[in-house]
């Protein structure tokens, strides 16, 4: 699971951010809930993919204070807003493919 | 504060990390946060504290693979502590380099425009080649120039710079001669401001 995972993080990361600015804590929490719990993911490594979605200017992060000390808070930019368009559209494409080729009696 | 088995956790990631030729400041207090919070929410599900932070480490993953993550993907170019100081150091050798032939110029072998006009030369020169040592200061003995100094250095070095590249091509365009040394040294004075203040502005943001 975790390797199918890995080459579709990015777009669900951008889709999470998509409902506005979030810390680490909170997108991987809100990943866990939409996808049910489904994904056996160490939590850890959804850090190193924010800082290079940022990296990559598809996310934009700044401190915020939160209770005594500092938060790092993403959200996506607007490269970042245009980018999630074309995955998501890339993805639906791919699905939809997939699932004629899997199940072709539906 | 951080707890022992977080802070234990924590300082395997910095050690990962640094094996790894990175700086861990921003990522590990994130890290730090996340930890807080989950153990925070463990305990007001009932956790006992020393659980709830084991299972916080544990749901975060092996630090080795944290560590690694993190080296893969996210790229070093951007990472400016990696270049900037070589080159920041360059460029203040380079224009306090420059600064001083021209006072040595303006001194001893071609003392032309008056004694105002040598002297504002001369002066320049001087500032110049304290900016470079500030700036080398700053980077052997981090902290011990302050931040509004340094700051004050920069837009100095950017100002002249600019003045002075500016001021190359007006001669050249009256005189129908161009200094390229001119415009290297205030092409180079402008750089290295530029690096210093986006060196402050990295500090700035990044987390104590």
């Amino acid at each position: 699971m975790s390797e199918a995972l890995k080459g579709h993080l990015d777009l669900m990361l951008l889709a999470i951010l998509e409902g506005g600015p979030a810390h680490g804590y909170a997108v991987i929490d809100e990943l866990a809930r939409r996808s049910r719990e489904a994904f056996d993911l160490p939590e850890g490594t959804v850090y190193p993919a924010l800082h290079r979605l940022e990296a990559d200017g598809l996310l934009a992060s700044r401190w915020i204070p939160h209770g005594g000390r500092r938060r790092r808070v993403y959200e996506l930019s607007r490269r970042g807003r245009r980018e999630l368009a074309r995955r998501r559209d890339e993805w639906r494409v791919f699905h939809e493919a997939v699932d004629l080729v899997v199940e072709p009696a539906r | 504060m951080t707890a022992g088995v977080l802070s234990a956790f924590l300082d395997r990631v910095r050690a990962e990390l640094e094996a790894r030729g990175r700086a861990p400041e921003r990522l590990l207090a994130e890290l730090e946060d996340h930890l807080l919070e989950r153990v925070s929410r463990l305990r007001a599900r009932g956790f006992e504290a020393s659980r709830a932070e084991r299972e916080a480490v544990l749901d975060l993953g092996p630090p080795e693979l944290i560590a690694r993550r993190y080296d893969e993907e996210v790229p070093r170019a951007l990472s400016l502590e990696v270049f900037m100081s070589p080159i920041a150091m360059a460029l203040a050798a380079l224009t306090s380099l420059g600064a001083l032939l021209v006072a040595v110029h303006s001194l001893f072998l071609d003392p032309e425009g008056g004694p105002l006009w040598m002297a504002v030369k001369v002066g320049q020169s001087l500032a110049v080649i304290a900016a470079g040592a500030l700036i080398v200061r700053h980077r052997v003995a981090p902290g011990r120039t302050t931040a509004a100094l340094l700051l004050a250095g920069a837009v100095w070095l950017q100002v002249s710079g600019g003045a002075g590249f500016a001021w190359t091509l007006h001669l050249a365009e009256v005189t129908g001669d161009l200094e390229a040394w001119g415009l290297v040294l205030t092409l180079a004075l402008a750089a290295q401001g530029a690096l210093v203040t986006g060196s402050l502005w990295r500090e700035r943001t990044r987390p104590a």
